[in-house]
């Protein structure tokens, strides 16, 4: 086998800075999500909880894609390997059940614990890339040792947090949640190997959010209808709380941008890596819990100790996970992995033609879109919450900064492919 | 004239990796049951 080529060398490392850049701005804005659904203080049940935001995600996956894209490209890249439109309703339905078990993780043991609990996603995620994806496999041995070590530490830290919370919360509320919040790190785990299928065959991101948000609203209706007893009872639920939906809305829109990011990140740096990256969402969790929403006031410093060691830990183990970049070997591995893919279900190697075209359509979505969360603000009412503004606006401005570089190096490098 | 079956149905149904998903999913669905 003959060395790489100069431009496949740069190329790959700009999609590798693509991917970790990707990773990063995944975990500011899906850490920020948590933080409206704290605004819902009463009134709604976590599966109600859980089906607004998913509206909100709705509304988010189908604009973003109209907006950047439009949505005939999404049509092209459906026609090309439609088995992917399955894959993607699977891992919707997957991420609605888990995301409707994280609130009731939050419930029953709050954020700053329930966080790093379900971030062990990333250990389950890199588990299945490393079994179906050639992730890690060839990889050379330190690089490989690197990435042991660090899921041992992030064990570690879970269970350190997991200690925590049992001098935080009464015994049974504990139990509840530590089991809701580790099934949703099993599920969002195991949601990635749907991802890394559509990307290993090309598809475009933002195509295959589109057919992921059908599985989320099938399933999160279906719970919601379920709990409320019919529709109309899940009207009255919702007529009732409607000063609250917004922030729900809010909550579904922010997850969406950095799912979008998380994608991108699995798409060109693997599971293996992009997943525990975006899982520093758990440190903006923190950030969010504490800073703004005061939590953790109460707790003894051998609790606060226990949770910050804990997650800085985990943060430890992420960054050297991540560190452990895909060298060429790996690449193949990765490349063999895609061949299995594209003869299995009969595709194009390259799936994405990188076409942009906007219709009247489009617009209407967006302007739908727009129209539905500006309609939901004018209901919305402030709750009485102890908030700290100062740093409300702080992690604002970062998250957008964060974002707004993320989304230009992407443009520049990849045409949002 | 009848239409000829998708050709990515049966390799999806044949895909080991289809699976664990939906058994995940399934499982998940019960735990859900339990906290509620």
């Amino acid at each position: 086998m003959g060395s790489l080529s100069a431009t496949e060398a740069a190329r790959r490392r700009r999609l590798q800075i693509v991917g970790v850049l990707s990773g990063l701005t995944a975990g500011a804005w899906l850490g920020a999500a948590e933080a409206p659904t704290k605004l819902v203080v009463a009134g709604l049940s976590p599966i109600l909880v859980s089906f607004c935001m998913v509206i909100g995600v709705f509304l988010a996956r189908w604009s973003a894609p109209a907006l950047v894209r439009g949505l005939g490209a999404v049509g092209d890249d459906a026609r090309r390997a439609p088995h992917l439109i399955v894959w993607g309703v699977l891992a919707g339905c997957l991420w609605a059940v888990a995301n409707t078990l994280t609130v009731y993780a939050i419930r029953d043991v709050g954020l700053s614990i329930a966080f790093p609990l379900w971030n062990t996603n990333s250990v389950i995620g890199m588990l299945w890339g490393v079994l179906f994806f050639g992730e890690l496999r060839s990889a050379r041995r330190a690089r490989q040792i690197t990435v042991v070590a660090g899921v041992l530490v992030l064990f570690v830290a879970a269970l350190l947090i997991a200690e925590a919370s049992a001098a935080q919360a009464p015994r049974r509320d504990v139990a509840h949640g530590i089991a809701a919040a580790l099934a949703a790190g099993v599920l969002w785990g195991t949601m990635y190997i749907p991802y890394r299928k559509a990307y290993l065959t090309g598809m475009n991101p933002l195509s295959f959010l589109t057919f992921f948000t059908i599985g989320e609203v099938v399933t999160m209706s279906v719970l919601a209808l379920g709990e409320s007893g019919g529709v109309v009872p899940l009207w009255h639920a919702l007529t009732a709380a409607r000063s609250a939906l917004f922030w729900l809305l809010l909550g579904g829109f922010v997850w969406v941008l950095g799912d979008l990011a998380q994608q991108y990140a699995v798409k060109y740096v693997g599971i293996s890596r992009g997943i525990p990256l975006s899982n520093t969402n758990q440190l903006w969790g923190l950030l969010w819990g504490v800073l703004v929403f005061g939590e953790l006031r109460g707790a003894s410093v051998t609790v606060r100790f226990m949770v910050i060691g804990g997650s800085v830990l985990m943060l430890l183990a992420a960054g050297a996970i991540a560190s452990a970049s895909a060298d060429d070997r790996e690449h193949d591995r990765w490349d063999a992995a895609a061949a299995r893919e594209t003869t299995r279900y009969n595709v194009g190697a390259e799936l994405t033609a990188g076409r942009q075209r906007r219709t009247w359509a489009d617009w209407v979505i967006v302007a739908l879109a727009t129209g539905t969360f500006i309609a939901f603000a004018s209901l919305a009412r402030v709750p009485q919450l102890a908030i700290r503004v100062e740093w409300l606006y702080l992690l604002v401005a970062v998250s957008l900064s964060l974002f707004a570089v993320w989304a230009t190096t992407l443009w520049r490098t990849t045409r949002f492919t | 004239m009848k239409s000829p079956r998708p050709s990515w149905v049966v390799p999806l149904l044949h895909d080991a990796q289809f699976w664990i998903p939906v058994v995940v999913l399934v499982a998940g669905v019960l735990v859900l049951e339990w906290v509620r």
